[in-house]
């Protein structure tokens, strides 16, 4: 990188700690430390919310996948609005009115403690494991792409993060996130406006958006209903929807940005921002990959994004090596050729160019196939892709100096958004679902506080640690997401047991969450249906069971 | 641990319906999703030919 991008870089990262040390003087006591006193307004928690979903691998990773699949993924965002509807009605005034501070210490007060203390147990696991993945994931690209030390650049964006998240709370957490969005979108425009600028004369936005067109890059909507199909418009609507109720409003992660909010209307529109915003910012971003699709139309892209893999495999056997970078380079060359026919030719009478173009693009995608499968059979790693490579190295090689710097700080601001939020939730439930409700009743606001902090530090430290081992073990971040879908519906199933079936128990409550979650194992052993999937049948079997056992064997509330 | 809010018990959703402002809001962000949704149908219809 320039010196110039190394500056910007640096002094994203000196002002985000300084910000978070100056925001440490906010509303004292346990509720200001964190819940900002319950003062922030609607547009900063709404935008604190985006910024938690929107982690670093979401930047990377969905510009990566419109590269190579289009932008079928944005189905995936179209539960999104109807899920926060339905939590605006519900979960938010329920929680707010119950001035709790986590969403757990609610499951006390309707059925008992060790549903409380069992939700926010598997809480903790998770998202403790998780957050190490958060960090784990852009630091593995970043290393690999900036030649940065992997476990440097770990230990930056975590001990960072965990630095002004243990001194300012939430509120830290909140404004810093609001800036860290304000730098996201910056790095985004600046992109948009880059690739545009960098298109050949004569290459319009419309061309741009026909070419993409013709390679199926744009196919937004499937409405085929096939339960091990990942991306349909059935898939987002419903499995998503189920997935969406349960981060935003049983994910103590979430639960905590619109419990900080001034008011209950404060916080439900705080979630209605993401309603409106989110599926046109995703595709913004969607966008992007497919005009970096575009770009590459015209500029000879690498023959495997992640450069350093590839060249190990170069060494291991160069003469594959060559034989494929020279016919995807004839394949590329063909294809280009193509792709300027078709825009050339008339619009009412272009149907030979557009076939032309068409099978030039699948004969250098089923190249570009073949050179990742022989990495993967060199390297023996049957885990590669280079998805996750498009967008930092198409930015790091084609970039200019300055914008360069601002999508790097983006990237780590999408990161680091993220892991304050987690780490921020976690020390709230460490804290309040078990070192007051189990150790210290009778403990002080300062206490709690310092606990809190304590328990920042610690978890920011562990998640370290876990990305650490995260980087080298592919089967863990695979545990770690398993493990969270596994958790999700049936804890959703709990909360619906909670707030709309009057006749819920605490033995109905406790064991329908364990039955939710045998369930999804069972499916996820025994059948293929997509990973979304996995939410619905937790979540509607733990609210049977749970019925069903509230019945038979109601307990004690 | 604070006091238990009245209605937190067993507080159903009947006791929590939202009012009309907020069922306009609701019908609105719907319209506007069903609105997103068609137009990037058309979107990818008009440009995938």
């Amino acid at each position: 990188m320039h010196p110039l991008d190394w500056l910007i870089v640096s002094l994203y990262l000196v002002y985000v700690i300084w910000n978070g040390i100056k925001l440490s003087r906010g509303p004292g006591g346990a509720e200001g430390f964190f819940l900002a006193g319950r003062s922030l307004p609607w547009w900063a928690v709404g935008l604190s919310v985006m910024a938690t979903q929107m982690s670093a691998i979401t930047l990377i990773g969905t510009t990566g996948q419109a590269y190579t699949d289009g932008m079928r993924f944005i189905q995936f965002y179209f539960g999104l609005p109807l899920a926060m509807i339905i939590l605006c009605a519900t979960a938010v005034p329920f929680f707010y009115r119950a001035r709790v501070f986590t969403a757990y210490e609610y499951l006390e007060r309707r059925f008992d403690a060790r549903t409380r203390t069992l939700t926010s147990f598997f809480f903790l696991v998770s998202r403790g494991l998780g957050v190490g993945v958060i960090i784990a994931a852009p630091s593995v690209i970043l290393s690999i792409v900036l030649g940065w030390d992997e476990v440097i650049t770990i230990f930056v964006i975590g001990l960072s993060t965990t630095a002004y998240t243990m001194l300012g709370g939430v509120q830290a957490v909140t404004w810093t996130d609001v800036k860290q969005m304000v730098i996201i979108f910056a790095g985004l425009s600046f992109c948009v406006y880059e690739i545009l600028s960098s298109l050949p004369p004569g290459v319009s936005l419309s061309d741009s958006l026909h070419l993409a067109g013709a390679a199926g890059k744009l196919q937004t909507i499937d409405f085929t209903f096939d339960l091990n199909e990942r991306y349909t418009i059935w898939s987002g609507m419903i499995a998503a929807l189920f997935l969406f109720l349960s981060y935003f409003g049983c994910d103590q992660s979430q639960v905590q940005r619109y419990l900080s909010a001034r008011s209950v209307d404060e916080g439900r529109t705080s979630l209605l921002m993401s309603a409106f915003l989110k599926i046109p910012i995703q595709f913004l971003i969607l966008l992007i990959g497919v005009l970096i699709f575009v770009f590459y139309q015209f500029q000879t892209p690498p023959m495997i994004f992640n450069e350093v893999d590839a060249a190990r495999a170069a060494v291991l056997q160069p003469a594959e090596h060559q034989r494929l970078t020279n016919e995807m380079t004839d394949l590329h060359e063909n294809r280009r050729i193509a792709a300027i026919n078709l825009i050339e030719a008339p619009a009412d009478g272009n149907s030979a160019q557009r076939a032309a173009y068409v099978d030039s693009d699948i004969a250098y995608l089923d190249k570009r196939r073949e050179a990742t499968e022989f990495v993967r059979e060199t390297n023996a790693d049957r885990n590669f892709s280079d998805v996750n490579y498009v967008f930092p190295v198409f930015v790091i090689q084609n970039m200019p100096i300055g914008v360069v710097g601002l999508i790097i700080a983006a990237i780590l601001a999408a990161a680091m958004s993220s892991v304050a939020a987690e780490l921020n939730s976690l020390a709230t439930a460490s804290t309040m679902d078990f070192y007051r409700r189990h150790f210290r009743s009778n403990s002080t606001e300062q206490g709690l506080v310092t606990f809190g902090r304590f328990a920042t530090l610690a978890w920011g430290l562990f998640a370290c640690i876990v990305a650490t081992f995260a980087t080298n073990l592919g089967s863990l971040i695979e545990v770690v997401n398993t493990f969270g879908s596994f958790f999700y519906g049936s804890l959703l199933g709990v909360f619906v047991l909670a707030f709309a079936v009057p006749g819920a128990r605490s033995n109905g409550a406790f064991y329908g969450l364990l039955f939710g979650m045998v369930s999804v194992w069972i499916a996820n052993t025994y059948t293929d249906i997509a990973f979304l999937w996995f939410n619905v049948v937790g979540c509607l079997v733990t609210v049977a069971a749970g019925y069903v056992i509230s019945v038979v064997h109601p307990g004690a509330k | 641990m604070a006091d238990q809010p009245q209605g937190t018990r067993h507080p159903g959703i009947d006791s929590n319906l939202p009012s009309k402002k907020w069922r306009l809001i609701y019908t609105g962000v719907t319209i506007f999703t069903a609105i997103s949704i068609l137009l990037l149908f058309l979107f990818s219809r008009h440009y995938s030919g």
